[in-house]
C-alpha cells in the first residue's frame, strides 16, 4: 500500500506538480494490486498475496520519491524547453478564438491602441527631451566656459583675445562656436538660416563622428580650398530629402558659397545647435575660414582629462585665470568659470509640464485597460458554460488561466501592433504642436526610435497583463460553480460587483483628468480674453537681418530701412507701415526696473506688489501707433524731426498715472536710472502689452502676471543690422506676398528672416499653455468617451441579465418610466460613488497644475462642479438605450428564456 | 538443481527493458518484470519496485513512451512501448554488452588458464 505523506506539502497545491504525483501513485498502486492478484492466482491466501506483493516491491516510499522527482525534473525541462513552443501554441490558439469574434477583438485592441498609442505619444517626446542621456561619450567630462567680469556678472561669451589666454589656462581639449544667422541665397526666395561655426577640434571634444562624409581637414580649417559646411542632420533630413549624396554638392550663405562635405550624426542635436542647420570652421583668429566673416566673441566648451573631477578642472582653472590675471595678460575679468556643460537648458516648468501630460496619458491608458477588462469579463460570462464545462471535464485551472491570459496577451500586442504602425505619423502631427521651447532644448530629434518600440512593448505586455488577470481569475472562481453556470444563464453577481467596481474607477479617473483639463482651459480662455491694448488684425510682421559684408554702416542700414519704409508706405492697400526695436510679441527689448525718478526729484517705486514689473517698449516712429492701433490719449507722437534724439520719450497710460497720479504727464520729465538721461514726456498711449501675457520670453511658468510698463523712444538715425517691420494692411488689401516681392526688389540677396501676420505671431506667444491645454483637452475628451462606452457596456449587460426580473416587471403592470429609471440610477449610482472619489483625487493632485495656470485658483469651484455635472450626465445618457431596451422587454420571452 | 539467484549488475535493467518491449506489444510495469522474470528461467531477481524509476527515467529520454489505458480487467494502468530512439539505444547497449561479456568472458578465460 503506497502510504501519502500525512502533511501534504504545499506543492501539490500547485496543479502540475499534483499531477506528476498522483500518476506515480496511481501507477505504483496499479502494480501492487496486479502483483497480489497474481501471487493470489498462484494459490496464495489473500492476505499473503498482498504481503508478498509488497515485499517484492521493496521501499515503496523511497521508489516514490525518485519517481516523483524524475517526474517533476521532467516536468521542468518540459517547460523550459517546450514554453516557446507551448506560448506559440497558446497564441494560435487565443487567436482562433478571436476571429470568432471580431467585434469583441476590434473594440478592445482599438480601445487599448489608443490608451497604448497616447502613452507612447508622450513618452516619445519625454524620452527625446529628458530621459535619453546626452549621446555623446563621457558627457559628464564636458564642461561650459564662462567669463566673470566682476561679482555680479559672468558672460557665456570670450572675445578673441581672451580666448587665447583662456587656451592657456583651463587643463581641457576646448572648442570655440558661435552662431551665425543669414540668407540662403541659393535658394529663392532666399531662406533665413542660422548655421553654427565651430572649430575644427569640436568633433574631438564632443566625441562626434559625421554620418556621412567627413569632419574638417587641414584644408578646411584654413578656408584654403573654400568654405565647407557639414549639415545637421535635421536639415539634411528637410531640406535635402536625407539624400545621401548630398555629401560634394553646395549651397550659398549670403555671398559664399559652402560645399556640403558630410552630415552630422543624431548626436549633435542638442542645445546650441538645434536650430542651427550645420557647422562651418572657425579659425582661432574668429575668421570662419574660406570667408571674410569675423566672429568678435565665441562661446567655449570643453572636454576634461580622463579621470579629472569638475572639482579638480575648475580649482585648476580659477587658480591660473588668477595668476594670468595678476600678470596682466587677462584683463577686463575677474576670474574664468567651469561648470558642467548643459546640453538641455529646458526649465523646470517644461519638465513639470511633460510629466504632467504623461501622468495625463497614464490615466488614459488606465482608463482603455479597465474598458478593455470590461469587455473582457463581458464577454467570458457568455463563455461561463464553456470554461465551467472543460474545468468539470478535468481541464486544470493552470489551462484556463493560461488560455485567458494567452487571449489577453494577443489583443494587447495587437494594440501594441496598431499603436506603434501610427506612431511615426501621430509623432509627426504632435511635432508640429509642439512649443518651440521643447523642441530647441531637447536633446535628440523627437522620433520613433528603438527605444519607442521597446516602450510599446513592454506597455503592450503590462497592458496584457493588467488586462488579463480579472478576467482569467474570474474564470477560475467561476470553475467552482461550473454546474450552475452549464445551465447557461448565469446569475454573477459576483461579476457584476468587479464590473461596477472598474466603472467606478473609470470614472472617477475621467474626472480627475477632465478638473485637470477644465482648470487648464479656464486659465487658456482667461489668456486669451486679454486686452492687448494694440490690434493685431491686418498686422503682418516681418524680420530683416542685414549682412555685414553689405551692410556695413549704420548710415547703409539707415538707408536701407529708409528706402523699404518709403516702398511700403507707397505700396496701395497698406495703411501703416514701421520700423520698431520691438514690435509686440518680440520682448527683445525690456528689463526690469523698481523705480523712476520724476522732475521734481522724486524716486516713485513701480514695483507691483507681487512678482516682477518690467519696463518694456520699443523706438517708435511716426508710424508705429498707426500701424499697431495704439491709441494716442494725450500729446503727441515722434515725426522725423524727433529721429536720434535722447531726451523725449512716450509712455503709456498705466505709467503716466502712477508716475503722475494728480497732473498731466505731457511735459514733464522722468528717467529710469541715476546715471541717466533726462528725458521729456511727449506724448501717452493707450496700455498695451508688448511682452507676452504669459510673461518673460523664456519662462514656461504664468503662474502670475508679470506687470510691465511701456514707454517708446524716437528711433535712432542710424539703424541696427536687425529690423523688425510692421505693416498694417487695408482688410481685402494686397497679399503679404508683397511684403517679399518689395524686398526682393530692392535686395533680391536678401532673405526674410520671418513674415507672419501678428495676429497669429500673439497666439504663438501662449502656444505653451495652447499645447498643454489643447492635450489635455483631447486626454480627457477621449477619456469621458471611453467612460461612455464602458458605462454602456455594464448597463447593457446588466439589463440583459435582468430580463426575466424587469419581463415580470412588466407583466405586472411596472410603468416604462419607472423600469426606465431603475436602469438610469443604476448608472447615476456607479457615476456617483465614482464622481466624488474621482473629485478627491483631483483636489489631491490639482497642486501639480498651479505653475501652469494663469489667474485661475487649482481650487476653481466652477470646474469641478462642472465637470461633476457632466459626468452625471455622461452616466445617464449612457444608460439611456439600455433603459429603453429593459423596457422593451416582452414579458413572455423573458419568462420563457428561464 | 535450485540456481542461485543472479542479481542484477547496476544500468543493466534497462537494457532488459528496452530487450522486453522490443517484442512491440505495449506492457504495463508488473507484465515487464513478469516477462523478465520468466524468460530469465526465474533467475533474475530484483528489487520489483526499482523498476518504476527506471522506466520514468527512460521515458524522459524519449526511449520509451507512456500512455495510460485501461486493463483487462478494466484497471487504469500505464502501459509502455519502444520509441525509435530507445531502438537505437537498444542497438548500441546490445553492442556494448557483448563487447563486455567478450571481454570479461576472455579475462576469466585467460585467469582460468594460468590458474
Amino acid at each position: 500500500m503506497i502510504r501519502r505523506p500525512g502533511i501534504r506539502p504545499l506543492t501539490r497545491l500547485v496543479a502540475g506538480r499534483r499531477r506528476v504525483e498522483s500518476a506515480v501513485d496511481d501507477e505504483l498502486q496499479h502494480h501492487l494490486d496486479v502483483a497480489a492478484e497474481y501471487w493470489e492466482s498462484r494459490g496464495m491466501r489473500p492476505a499473503d498475496a498482498r504481503e508478498e506483493a509488497s515485499r517484492r516491491f521493496g521501499s515503496d516510499a523511497a521508489y516514490r520519491a525518485e519517481c516523483i522527482a524524475i517526474g517533476h525534473a521532467g516536468q521542468r525541462r518540459l517547460t523550459t524547453m517546450d514554453f516557446i513552443h507551448s506560448i506559440g501554441q497558446d497564441m494560435r490558439f487565443a487567436i482562433r478564438g478571436l476571429k470568432r469574434h471580431p467585434g469583441f477583438a476590434t473594440s478592445v485592441v482599438l480601445t487599448l491602441a489608443l490608451g497604448i498609442g497616447a502613452t507612447t505619444a508622450i513618452f516619445t517626446v519625454v524620452d527625446a527631451t529628458m530621459l535619453r542621456p546626452v549621446a555623446l561619450p563621457a558627457p559628464h567630462e564636458l564642461v561650459d566656459l564662462s567669463l566673470r567680469i566682476n561679482e555680479e556678472i559672468t558672460v557665456p561669451s570670450f572675445s578673441i583675445a581672451e580666448m587665447r589666454v583662456v587656451r592657456e589656462a583651463v587643463p581641457a581639449r576646448l572648442a570655440a562656436s558661435t552662431n551665425r544667422s543669414g540668407s540662403r541665397t541659393d535658394l529663392s526666395p532666399p531662406d533665413y538660416v542660422t548655421v553654427s561655426a565651430v572649430e575644427p577640434a569640436m568633433f574631438d571634444v564632443l566625441g562626434i563622428a559625421p554620418l556621412l562624409g567627413r569632419r574638417f581637414g587641414p584644408a578646411d580649417a584654413t578656408g584654403e580650398q573654400g568654405a565647407v559646411i557639414v549639415l545637421s542632420r535635421a536639415y539634411w533630413r528637410s531640406a535635402f530629402g536625407a539624400d545621401r549624396d548630398v555629401v560634394g554638392r553646395s549651397l550659398r550663405l549670403d555671398d559664399v558659397s559652402f560645399t556640403i562635405i558630410g552630415v552630422l550624426g543624431d548626436d549633435a542635436n542638442f542645445g546650441w545647435s538645434s536650430r542651427s542647420i550645420g557647422w562651418i570652421p572657425l579659425r582661432d583668429d574668429g575668421v570662419i575660414a574660406g570667408t571674410q566673416w569675423t566672429s568678435s566673441r565665441v562661446n567655449v566648451i570643453g572636454r576634461l582629462a580622463t579621470g579629472q573631477s569638475l572639482e579638480s578642472g575648475r580649482a585648476l582653472a580659477e587658480a591660473r585665470a588668477a595668476e594670468l590675471i595678476r600678470a596682466g595678460t587677462l584683463t577686463g575679468a575677474t576670474g574664468i568659470r567651469v561648470s558642467a556643460a548643459s546640453f538641455s537648458r529646458q526649465n523646470a516648468d517644461v519638465r513639470r509640464a511633460l510629466w504632467i501630460l504623461m501622468g495625463a496619458v497614464g490615466c488614459l491608458w488606465l482608463i482603455a485597460i479597465v474598458n478593455g477588462t470590461n469587455l473582457f469579463l463581458l464577454r467570458n460570462s457568455a463563455r461561463d458554460a464553456e470554461l465551467g464545462m472543460r474545468l468539470a471535464l478535468g481541464a486544470s485551472r493552470r489551462r484556463i488561466v493560461r488560455q485567458v491570459m494567452s487571449e489577453a496577451f494577443v489583443l494587447a500586442l495587437l494594440s501594441g501592433i496598431v499603436a506603434a504602425s501610427v506612431a511615426g505619423a501621430g509623432i509627426a502631427a504632435l511635432r508640429d504642436l509642439l512649443p518651440s521651447e521643447v523642441i530647441a532644448f531637447s536633446r535628440h530629434e523627437i522620433e520613433v526610435t528603438g527605444r519607442v518600440y521597446a516602450f510599446v512593448f513592454l506597455v503592450s505586455t503590462l497592458s496584457g497583463f493588467l488586462f488579463g488577470v480579472a478576467p482569467a481569475l474570474r474564470a477560475v472562481l467561476r470553475g467552482g460553480r461550473a454546474l450552475s453556470a452549464m445551465h447557461g444563464r448565469s446569475t454573477s453577481r459576483d461579476g457584476l460587483a468587479l464590473r461596477n467596481g472598474l466603472v467606478i474607477g473609470e470614472i472617477a479617473l475621467t474626472v480627475a483628468l477632465l478638473v485637470g483639463a477644465g482648470l487648464l482651459a479656464r486659465s487658456f480662455a482667461r489668456l486669451n480674453s486679454i486686452d492687448s491694448g494694440f490690434d493685431a488684425t491686418g498686422v503682418f510682421t516681418m524680420t530683416l537681418s542685414l549682412p555685414q559684408d553689405r551692410y556695413p554702416t549704420p548710415e547703409r542700414r539707415a538707408q536701407f530701412r529708409d528706402a523699404i519704409l518709403a516702398r511700403l508706405r507707397g505700396t496701395p492697400g497698406v495703411v501703416a507701415a514701421t520700423e520698431g526695436h520691438s514690435l509686440p510679441t518680440q520682448s527683445s527689448f525690456s528689463f526690469g526696473v523698481d523705480s523712476m525718478q520724476v522732475d521734481d526729484g522724486r524716486w516713485i517705486t513701480i514695483r507691483a506688489a507681487n512678482g516682477q514689473t518690467w519696463l518694456a517698449g520699443s523706438t517708435a516712429d511716426e508710424q508705429y501707433f498707426d500701424a499697431l492701433r495704439i491709441p494716442l490719449r494725450a500729446g503727441r507722437v515722434f515725426t522725423e524731426s524727433d529721429r536720434g534724439r535722447g531726451d523725449v520719450v512716450i509712455i503709456d497710460a498705466e505709467l503716466a498715472r502712477t508716475l503722475f497720479p494728480t497732473g498731466a504727464a505731457v511735459g514733464r520729465q522722468i528717467r529710469w536710472s541715476s546715471d541717466g538721461d533726462w528725458r521729456t514726456v511727449v506724448g501717452v498711449v493707450g496700455d498695451a502689452l508688448l511682452l507676452s501675457p504669459v510673461g518673460s520670453p523664456d519662462a514656461f511658468h504664468i503662474s502670475e502676471r508679470q506687470v510691465a510698463y511701456e514707454r517708446y523712444l524716437p528711433p535712432s538715425a542710424g539703424a541696427q543690422a536687425y529690423l523688425a517691420i510692421a505693416v498694417r494692411m487695408q482688410p481685402g488689401g494686397p497679399d503679404a506676398r508683397v511684403l517679399r516681392a518689395i524686398v526682393a526688389d530692392i535686395d533680391p540677396l536678401l532673405a526674410v528672416a520671418s513674415l507672419e501676420s501678428l495676429e497669429r505671431a500673439y497666439a504663438d506667444t501662449i502656444a505653451k499653455p495652447r499645447f498643454n491645454t489643447f492635450l489635455m483637452v483631447v486626454l480627457g475628451g477621449v477619456a469621458l468617451l471611453l467612460t461612455l462606452v464602458g458605462v454602456y457596456g455594464v448597463l447593457s449587460f446588466a439589463v440583459a441579465q435582468r430580463t426575466r426580473e424587469l419581463g415580470i416587471r412588466m407583466a405586472l403592470g411596472a410603468q416604462r418610466g419607472t423600469v426606465r429609471w431603475s436602469v438610469v440610477a443604476q448608472a447615476l449610482g456607479l457615476a456617483v460613488i465614482g464622481v466624488a472619489i474621482g473629485l478627491l483625487v483631483a483636489v489631491w493632485g490639482s497642486g501639480t497644475l498651479r505653475t501652469l495656470l494663469f489667474q485661475v485658483s487649482t481650487a476653481d469651484a466652477g470646474t469641478y462642479v462642472s465637470v461633476a455635472l457632466l459626468l452625471l450626465v455622461t452616466a445617464a445618457v449612457a444608460a439611456w438605450v439600455p433603459a429603453v431596451r429593459a423596457t422593451r422587454v416582452d414579458p413572455v420571452t423573458a419568462l420563457r428564456s428561464e | 538443481m535450485a540456481r542461485e539467484p543472479v542479481s542484477l549488475i547496476q544500468g543493466t535493467l534497462e537494457l532488459l527493458i528496452l530487450e522486453t518491449l522490443r517484442r512491440g506489444d505495449s506492457m504495463h510495469g508488473f507484465e515487464i518484470l513478469r516477462w523478465i522474470h520468466d524468460t530469465s528461467g526465474s533467475t533474475l531477481t530484483i528489487e520489483e519496485g526499482s523498476l518504476y524509476p527506471a522506466l520514468h527515467r527512460m521515458e524522459q529520454r524519449g526511449w520509451i513512451v507512456a500512455e495510460w489505458g485501461v486493463s483487462e480487467r478494466g484497471r487504469r494502468a500505464k502501459y509502455y512501448s519502444l520509441a525509435q530512439p530507445g531502438r537505437r539505444q537498444l542497438a548500441r547497449e546490445e553492442r556494448n554488452w557483448m563487447e563486455y561479456v567478450s571481454v570479461v568472458g576472455r579475462i576469466l578465460q585467460a585467469a582460468g588458464a594460468t590458474a
